[in-house]
C-alpha cells in the first residue's frame, strides 16, 4: 500500500462539521436560556459568549469542510476559491474571540465580585441601620411610655401631697433662705387673718410673730439645729387678734449644704390654750373660795361683837358727842366690813352646792332687777332698754343668786357710765342655751386688764366704791349653773356695735340644767 | 515566556519559506490563523488553571466542562500540528485531483505521514469536546433551574 485514500478524512470531516453544528447551536441555546434566567451570572455570560464563539466556528468551518464538496458537486469549485480565506479568517477570529473572552473573564469576574460585595456591604449596612433605626424607634416608644407612667406616677404622687397640704387642718408653710413665706397652705391663712395666700406670700415671716423674742429664739434654734419642734409661740393675725401655736419646723438643704428655706407645720392651740386657762382659773377660784370661806367666818364674829359693841358705846355716851361722832365712824367702819365678809361668803357660798334651785323664767329675774334700781340708774340719767325673747324657755336656776349676777353686771355698767347712757338687755334662745346679754355704753375695758376683771379683789375702783368681787362672784354663780359667762369689749356683734355698746357681757345658761 | 516567542519566531521564519502552497494562503492568514491557535491554546490552559485555583463547583458540569476544554485543547494542538506537517509535506506527496474522492496521500508512509493522516482525523476529537461542553451547560441548566425552583 503506497498511498492512502482521503476520503475516510473528508466523510469524517463532512460528518464532524455537521455534527459540530448542530451541537455547537444546543450549546447556545442552553447558553441563552442560562443567560436569560440569570442574567446576573458572569459565568453564564462568558459561556454565552463561548458558545456564540463556537456557533461561528463550527459555520465557518462547515463552510472549508461541506460547502466544499457541495459546491464542487454543483460545479461551481471556484465559489469555493472565493470563500476559503473567509473560512480561515472566520476561524482565526473566532479562536482569538474565544481566547479574549477567556482572559476577560476572571477579570470581569473578579470586578463583578467586588462590587457584589460592595453592594452586599451597603445592603447590610443598609440593614443594619433599619435594625437600628427600628430599635431607637422601639426604645423612644418605650421611652415615651415610661416618661408617660412616671409622669402619671408624679401627678398621682404629687395630687396627695397637695390634697394632704390644702385640706389640711394644720398650718402647712415654706420659708426661703431669706424668711420669706413662699407657699402656705389655707389652713394658714386662715389662721393669719388672710382671704388669698397671696397676700401673705413674699412677707417676713417675722411680721406675724407677736413678740421679737420669741421669733429670734426661733430663727437662733432652727439654723443652730436644722430643726424646731413643739415650739410655742404667739402669732399676730391680719385683724390684730392673738393666735397660740406650736410650730415644728426644718431647714431644707440645698446641693452645697447651704440653707435654702425651711418648711414647717404650725398647730393652733388658741383654744386648748384657752381651755387650759379657764382651767387653771376656776382652780385658782375654787381655792380661793375656800380661802375666802374661811377667812370671812372667822372674822364675822369678832367683826359683830366690835360692831355690837361699838352701837353699845355710841348708845351710852350719846351726850358727849365728840365721843358719840368717832363711835359712829368704829361703826361705819365695822359696817363696810361687815359688807365685805358678807360678799366673801357669798363667793364662797357660790362654789358650795346649790340648793334653792328651780324652774324659773329668766325674764322675770331681769325685769325684777330691773325694776328694783331703774329708780337709781334714772338719777345719774342712765336708760335701761330691754329686748327679752318672749317665748324664753324656762330654765333650772337659783333664781335669787341668778338676780345677784344680773345686779352684779348692771351695777359695773353704770359705774363704768357715770352719767348719762345706755344699758341694753337681751335675753333668747340660742340651741341648747339660754343666754342673756348686757352692754353698756360705758367707757369699756383696756385689754390689758381683761384677763384680770373675773379676779376676786381685782378692781379698779377706789377703795370704797368697789371691792373687786362682784366678777368673780358672779362668775362663781354662773359656773355653778354649768353656765359661762364671756365679755366682749368692744363688742363684735353688728347689734351691739349699732347701740354704740363698749362692753357686753355675755351669759350662757344651759336649757333645762339639772346640775 | 521569553523563551517561547522566540521559539516562536524561529517557527514562522521557517514557515515563511513554504507559505505559497498552504490552505491558508498568503503569509498573514497563515500567522495570524497560528497565532489564533496559540491564544486559543494558552486560553484554554488559563482557564483550566484558573478554575483549578478558584474552583467554582465540584458538580457533574463542571466535570463535563473541564473534559469539553480538555479535549478542545488536545483537539487545537491536533490541528496546529497537522498544520505544520501540512507544511512540511512536499507538494507531490498529496494527489488532488479535480474530483476530490480520488485525492490520495502518496507514500512513502514514513512515521510522519501516518501521524499527519491520522491527525487529519480532528473531528474525532473536537466532536465530543462539543459533545461535553452541551452536556455541560445542559446540566448547569438543569442544576440552576432546580435550584431557582427550590428557591
Ligand atoms: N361694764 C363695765 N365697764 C367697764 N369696766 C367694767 C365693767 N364691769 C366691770 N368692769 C371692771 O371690772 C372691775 C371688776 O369689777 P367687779 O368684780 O364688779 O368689782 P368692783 O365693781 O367692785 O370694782 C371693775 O373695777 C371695772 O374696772
Ligand atoms: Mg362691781
Amino acid at each position: 500500500m503506497e498511498s492512502l485514500p482521503l476520503y475516510p478524512v473528508y466523510s469524517v470531516d463532512f460528518l464532524g462539521s455537521f455534527l459540530m453544528l448542530l451541537l455547537s447551536l444546543g450549546a447556545f441555546r442552553y447558553s441563552l436560556e442560562l443567560k436569560r434566567h440569570f442574567p446576573q451570572s458572569v459565568l453564564f455570560m462568558y459561556l454565552f459568549g463561548l458558545s456564540s464563539a463556537f456557533v461561528a466556528l463550527s459555520i465557518s468551518r462547515s463552510i472549508g469542510h461541506m460547502l466544499r464538496f457541495i459546491f464542487i458537486y454543483a460545479g461551481v469549485p471556484h465559489w469555493w476559491q472565493d470563500l476559503a480565506p473567509v473560512s480561515g479568517s472566520l476561524n482565526s477570529i473566532c479562536f482569538v474571540s474565544v481566547a479574549v473572552l477567556t482572559f476577560v473573564y476572571p477579570s470581569v469576574r473578579k470586578i463583578i465580585h467586588r462590587v457584589r460585595a460592595d453592594a452586599e456591604q451597603l445592603k447590610r449596612a443598609k440593614e443594619e441601620l433599619e435594625a437600628a433605626n427600628l430599635k431607637l424607634q422601639e426604645l423612644y416608644h418605650t421611652l415615651e411610655e415610661k416618661v408617660e407612667q412616671r409622669t402619671r406616677e408624679l401627678l398621682a404622687s404629687e395630687q396627695k401631697f397637695r390634697r394632704l397640704f390644702e385640706n389640711s387642718g394644720e398650718v402647712i408653710f415654706f420659708c426661703d433662705a431669706g424668711g420669706r413665706i413662699s407657699d402656705i397652705n389655707p389652713s394658714g391663712v386662715k389662721l393669719l387673718g388672710f382671704s388669698r395666700k397671696e397676700e401673705i406670700i413674699g412677707r417676713p415671716m417675722r411680721d406675724f410673730f407677736a413678740d421679737e423674742d420669741s421669733w429670734r429664739r426661733y430663727v437662733e434654734t432652727l439654723c443652730k439645729k436644722g430643726f424646731i419642734k413643739d415650739f410655742e409661740a404667739r402669732l399676730r393675725s391680719h385683724d390684730g387678734g392673738e393666735r397660740y401655736v406650736i410650730i415644728t419646723a426644718n431647714t431644707i438643704e440645698g446641693e452645697e449644704g447651704c440653707k435654702r428655706g425651711y418648711e414647717g407645720i404650725a398647730k393652733d392651740i388658741t383654744n386648748y390654750r384657752k381651755m387650759t386657762e379657764k382651767l387653771i382659773y376656776s382652780e385658782k377660784m375654787a381655792s380661793l373660795g375656800q380661802l375666802a370661806a374661811g377667812v370671812a367666818h372667822e372674822i364675822n364674829t369678832p367683826l359683830g361683837i366690835i360692831l355690837g359693841y361699838a352701837q353699845l358705846l355710841k348708845k351710852e355716851f350719846k351726850d358727849h358727842p365728840e365721843l358719840a361722832e368717832e363711835l359712829a365712824i368704829i361703826e361705819s367702819q365695822a359696817e363696810v366690813c361687815k359688807k365685805i365678809v358678807s360678799d366673801l361668803l357669798s363667793f364662797a357660798r357660790s362654789s358650795e352646792n346649790i340648793r334653792g334651785k328651780k324652774f324659773i323664767n329668766l325674764n322675770d329675774c331681769v325685769i325684777q332687777t330691773v325694776d328694783m334700781i331703774r329708780h337709781t340708774f334714772e338719777m345719774d340719767d342712765i336708760d335701761l332698754k330691754l329686748h327679752l325673747d318672749p317665748e324664753l324657755p324656762e330654765i333650772y336656776a337659783d333664781d335669787d343668786r341668778i338676780r345677784q349676777v344680773i345686779l352684779n353686771l348692771l351695777n359695773n355698767s353704770r359705774d363704768a357710765i357715770g352719767k348719762g347712757g345706755e344699758i341694753h338687755i337681751w335675753t333668747f334662745v340660742s340651741g341648747e342655751q339660754v343666754i342673756i346679754e348686757i352692754g353698756d355704753t360705758g367707757c369699756g375695758i383696756p385689754p390689758e386688764i381683761k384677763d384680770r376683771i373675773f379676779d376676786p379683789f381685782f378692781t379698779t375702783k377706789p377703795p370704797r366704791q368697789g371691792t373687786g368681787l362682784g366678777l368673780s362672784v358672779s362668775y362663781g354663780i354662773i359656773e355653778d349653773h354649768g353656765g359661762t359667762i364671756e365679755v366682749y369689749s368692744p363688742p363684735k356683734e353688728e347689734k351691739h356695735l349699732k347701740y354704740g355698746l363698749k362692753t357686753v357681757f355675755v351669759i350662757r345658761l344651759p336649757l333645762g340644767s339639772h346640775a | 515566556m521569553q523563551r517561547i516567542l522566540i521559539t516562536l519566531f524561529i517557527f514562522f521564519l521557517e514557515v515563511s519559506k513554504v507559505w505559497a502552497v498552504q490552505v491558508h494562503g498568503p503569509p498573514e492568514g497563515f500567522y495570524s490563523h497560528i497565532l489564533a491557535h496559540i491564544l486559543f491554546t494558552i486560553s484554554i490552559l488559563f482557564i483550566l488553571y484558573f478554575s483549578r485555583r478558584h474552583p467554582m463547583g465540584a458538580g457533574k458540569a463542571w466535570l463535563y466542562f473541564r473534559i469539553s476544554l480538555i479535549l478542545f485543547l488536545l483537539w487545537n494542538l491536533d490541528t496546529m500540528m497537522v498544520h505544520f506537517l501540512d507544511l512540511r509535506l512536499p507538494e507531490e506527496a498529496l494527489y488532488l485531483s479535480p474530483n476530490p474522492f480520488e485525492h490520495k496521500l502518496y507514500g512513502p508512509l514514513t512515521f510522519e505521514r501516518w501521524v499527519y493522516y491520522i491527525g487529519r482525523f480532528d473531528h474525532l476529537i473536537c466532536v465530543p469536546a462539543m459533545w461535553f461542553m452541551v452536556q455541560s451547560l445542559r446540566t448547569f441548566y438543569r442544576e440552576f433551574k432546580e435550584q431557582k425552583v427550590r428557591n
